[in-house]
């Protein structure tokens, strides 16, 4: 025990050497370009200068801009709050058959980019298309953007609320029935109510990633001449006027001060949505709902097949086809599309950049990520700890901002090195959004490892690194295997600050379907999302493998101790 | 205005929970359902309150038939109140509220307007003592604090059976005595009919006006708590409630024979005692003597001080392992032989 004693006081008295190195590194790499970018919006020929945000609020379009991005964003959290509820609630308590294999399918959204689904709906709903005939729904409208947020964000509502659902004691439940209440009404008078931090919580995260949002809205929303927040900045800043950069800089304030605002509120009401209800999920159906459980399985089985599978065989399908307007049938099916795709080399470099980038990126946000965690969750150590909020600031940010920062940080060659217009600005924008999602998973896997785990390895007489090999890592993979994984998919589909920030030779794939999409060219990128789409698929695979086989001992260790 | 359970059966995939149950509950009256977990009894209740679907059987609450092979009432329509082992107080409502509940919602309320129900609801408080607390959340209340607003949301409205699910258990040793004397004096007072479930046998014992002792899904013994505790129907319930020995010897006529040829008289003790050739008898019924002074002779083996008395385990001669209870004032040397006398 003592032995140990000491080798912490050592650690300590190494630490601030460290930690200065560390923490400033950490500033000048998150913190630093918002910050310029921040002041940027203050400084004109002359100056200080508020004259950039008079100029902004004299303007009427940007009030329509702002209008337009709460009116929707609000519609859409409720669009998504529906049926995130209603999914939540039939897999939480429910009996349906094949719940498993919904809960993985209801989460397709999540590892589908937007902007392939919003391609997919774009395809399934043209105008030549059987069910735009049948509907008459025009996409490229309010309605469109709106229904399309809240199928690509539904997920957030749904995620969140299944495990408060599986928190909530079922007694509460039956406590309401047996005083006289129906399904319905112990919903509305007991479960809901006590749901509802959950459910701003999840409102408001989604309200967020709306606010976050490119593909989508620029997809839709620019062609129906719909401008949003994020779509204004981004026209601001490639007008390339002379103070494009400013303006857009006050406009990314604005943005912020939305997105920080909406942030905070959702952390306070997460911190008092968990009173009364136990710390453990209740895996068990509640509800036995006899054979009525294939009508509801058939219900869900419909939705999902709607909204998540068929409009992707369209966008196979329409791949398929020769021309743009022709109607899919085995006779005009055609590998044509698929032919042009590989053979193009913007194509073949978007997908070995983002391959790559990826890779990076879940490289060293996992190094930052696991470190930071173990030190602030172990160590208890405070720099550690306000290095963690430096690090998870920029995730709140919306990422069109975050690529504006990078470039009015980057655009001169910094220390004699020019990132900008190569593929690196876009690593460093990468690791700078995504450290936080590692983060979060460590720090969620290491206040789960009972710190005796790694005393006991110690008083064993394991050094450091058998430390980590033997004990630390095998017990925390899980979680941070699947934040990787979180991280791989984001990177390999990020299109908000790479469409900022993208040069020619460093195209990414979500840059790439970008430009197809903004060209016309619906077919090639409908064909190369095809591509990326089995690719997920293979990627989804290979990770369930990975952590099925890493996890093992781990979440045995996990569950014995609850 | 009765419950009459009959010939209930509960399967859960080939398991079975219930077997062959028939009981009856008569108005005013208080039940105490007893078993060690796993014996039905938490399935019992449940299908009283409707929360499962028996496989087959009938109960009957109040001359309404609520379960049988057909159809089965759900629990928002039936004449019910339950009490939940953990409380199941609803975080986002106020004590009062919590009582008011049912009387808003429930079809047998016979409480209508507002003012009808606040007043009830408000007496009810009153009678568990918890009418200054009534603007309280649950999480500013106490585990005796929450059990009684518990207590009050199950009996506001008067129901035709009042289901309580080992009510007592979360609370610790000095609280559950002062519960068990309040929830007895609130049967007295209001008069109501209570299905009980318990593994602790001083509730049971305490409180009931009947005990149903259960064990592998069946009933094993259904009357008074003396008869319970004084004549057990078999050896289950004569170890489970009376805490007995079963001494293991011979039957002849009405006398048991065991050890060298120490006997004893039958009184009260079931056939199937006889049949198994077992003696049933409570620790407190034996005494320790001198060897010379028994013919059933034996080692001290444990001693466990328990306060007043000692409860010494004997290893007898010949294999019988027997628990006598005897007043601690007294010493006995652990390597001298004893015999034992029945009382």
């Amino acid at each position: 025990m003592k032995a140990i004693v000491i080798k912490n006081n050592a650690v300590r008295t190494k630490l601030p050497v460290k930690a200065v190195i560390g923490t400033a590194a950490v500033i000048m790499i998150f913190l630093w370009p918002l910050l310029k970018l921040f002041s940027e919006a203050f400084i004109g020929p002359e100056g200080f200068t508020l004259g950039y945000f008079t100029e902004i609020f004299g303007d009427a379009g940007f009030y329509e801009v702002l209008l337009n991005s709460l009116f929707i964003n609000a519609l859409s959290t409720v669009g998504a709050a529906i049926p995130g509820v209603l999914f939540a609630y039939i897999i939480a308590y429910t009996n349906i058959p094949l719940k498993k294999y919904f809960h993985t399918l209801l989460l397709m959204p999540v590892v589908i980019p937007s902007y392939i689904v919003t391609l997919a709906w774009m395809q399934m709903l043209s105008k030549n298309g059987l069910i735009y005939s049948l509907t008459g729904f025009e996409l490229y409208s309010y309605a469109g953007i709106i229904l399309m947020f809240s199928v690509c964000e539904y997920p957030i509502v749904y995620l969140l609320s299944l495990s408060h659902f599986r928190k909530i004691p079922r007694e509460l439940e039956q406590a309401a029935d047996i005083s006289g209440c129906g399904k319905w009404k112990s919903f509305r008078t007991v479960l809901l109510p006590i749901m509802k931090g959950t459910l701003a919580n999840a409102m408001l995260l989604v309200f967020l990633s709306c606010l976050d949002n490119f593909g989508i809205v620029a997809f839709i929303g620019i062609p129906a001449n719909i401008q949003v927040l994020s779509t204004d900045i981004y026209k601001t800043v490639i007008s390339g006027t002379d103070d494009s950069f400013q303006l857009s800089a006050a406009k990314a304030i604005i943005l912020s001060v939305i997105a920080v605002l909406v942030m905070l509120v959702s952390k306070r009401v997460a911190e008092d949505a968990h009173a009364g209800n136990s710390e453990k999920e209740d895996m068990n159906p509640r509800i036995c709902l006899g054979k009525a459980r294939y009508a509801v399985a058939v219900f869900m089985g419909t939705f999902i097949f709607f909204v998540n599978i068929f409009p992707m065989i369209t966008l196979v399908t329409s791949a398929l086809t020769k021309a743009k307007g022709v109607a899919f049938s085995p006779e005009t099916a055609s590998f044509a599309n698929f032919d042009k795709v590989l053979h193009n080399s913007k194509c073949m470099n978007g997908l070995t950049n983002s391959l790559m980038l990826a890779l990076g990126t879940v490289l060293i946000c996992t190094v930052i990520g696991v470190m930071l965690a173990y030190l602030s969750e172990r160590r208890k150590n405070t720099v550690a700890k306000s290095i963690q909020m430096i690090v998870t600031f920029p995730y709140s940010i919306p990422g069109i901002i975050l690529g504006l920062a990078l470039i009015l940080t980057y655009a001169k060659p910094v220390a004699g090195v020019t990132i900008y217009g190569t593929i690196w600005i876009l690593l460093l924008s990468y690791v700078i959004r995504f450290t936080s999602v590692v983060l979060r998973s460590a720090n969620t896997a290491f206040s789960q490892l009972d710190p005796a785990m790694e005393e006991a390895a110690e008083a064993g007489g394991s050094g450091n690194i058998a430390k980590w090999k033997k004990v630390i890592l095998p017990l925390t993979a899980g979680p941070v295997i699947s934040g990787m994984g979180m991280v791989a998919i984001s990177s390999m589909m990020e299109l908000t600050t790479s469409s900022l920030l993208w040069s020619g030779g460093s195209e990414t794939v979500g840059v790439v379907i970008f430009n197809f999409t903004s060209a016309g060219m619906s077919n090639l990128a409908s064909a190369y999302s095809s591509v990326i789409l089995i690719m997920i698929l293979a990627a989804f695979v290979v990770f369930q493998l990975l952590g099925f086989f890493i996890t093992k001992g781990g979440k045995k260790y996990v569950n014995d101790n609850k | 205005m009765s419950t009459i359970i009959s010939d209930l059966n509960m399967n859960f995939q080939d398991y079975q929970a219930l077997k062959d149950v028939d009981l009856e509950i008569k108005k005013g009256e208080f039940v105490a359902i007893l078993g060690p977990s796993g014996c039905g009894k938490t399935t019992l209740l449940r299908l009283l309150a409707g929360f499962l679907k028996p496989t087959s059987g009938k109960i009957e609450i109040d001359g309404m038939t609520v379960a049988d092979k057909d159809s089965v009432v759900e629990p928002n329509k039936r004449n019910i109140g339950m009490v939940f082992q953990s409380y199941a107080l609803w975080p986002h409502m106020t004590v009062i509220q919590q009582v008011l509940f049912p009387l808003q919602n429930s079809r047998f309320s016979k409480f209508k307007s507002a003012d009808e129900q606040r007043k009830r609801a408000e007496e009810v408080l009153e009678l568990v003592g918890m009418l200054q607390l009534k603007d309280r959340y649950p999480s500013e209340l106490s585990g005796g604090q929450k059990q009684r607003v518990a207590i009050a949301r199950g009996i506001v409205n008067e129901p035709a059976l009042l289901l309580m699910d080992e009510p007592l258990s979360n609370l610790d040793a000095e609280l559950k005595i002062e519960m068990r004397r309040e929830i007895s004096r609130l049967h007295k007072e209001i008069g109501g009919t209570i299905l009980y479930v318990t593994h602790d046998q001083a509730e049971a014992l305490g409180m009931a006006d009947k005990i149903v002792v259960m064990s592998k899904g069946r009933i094993q013994q259904a009357g008074t708590p003396g008869e319970i505790f004084n004549s057990p129907a078999n050896p289950f319930v004569a170890k489970f409630v009376g805490q007995s020995n079963l001494i293991k010897g011979r039957w002849e006529g009405n006398v048991f024979i065991c050890g060298n040829g120490e006997t004893a008289e039958r009184k009260n003790i079931a056939e199937i005692f006889l049949e198994e050739n077992l003696y049933p008898v409570k620790a407190d019924n034996l005494s320790i003597v001198d060897a010379e002074a028994s013919k059933f002779r034996g080692r001290i083996k444990e001693v466990e001080y328990q306060g007043f008395k000692n409860k010494i385990i004997m290893l007898m001669e010949d294999g019988n392992t027997v628990q006598v209870m005897a007043n601690s004032m007294y010493d006995f040397p652990q390597e001298k032989e004893y015999g034992i006398k029945f009382a």
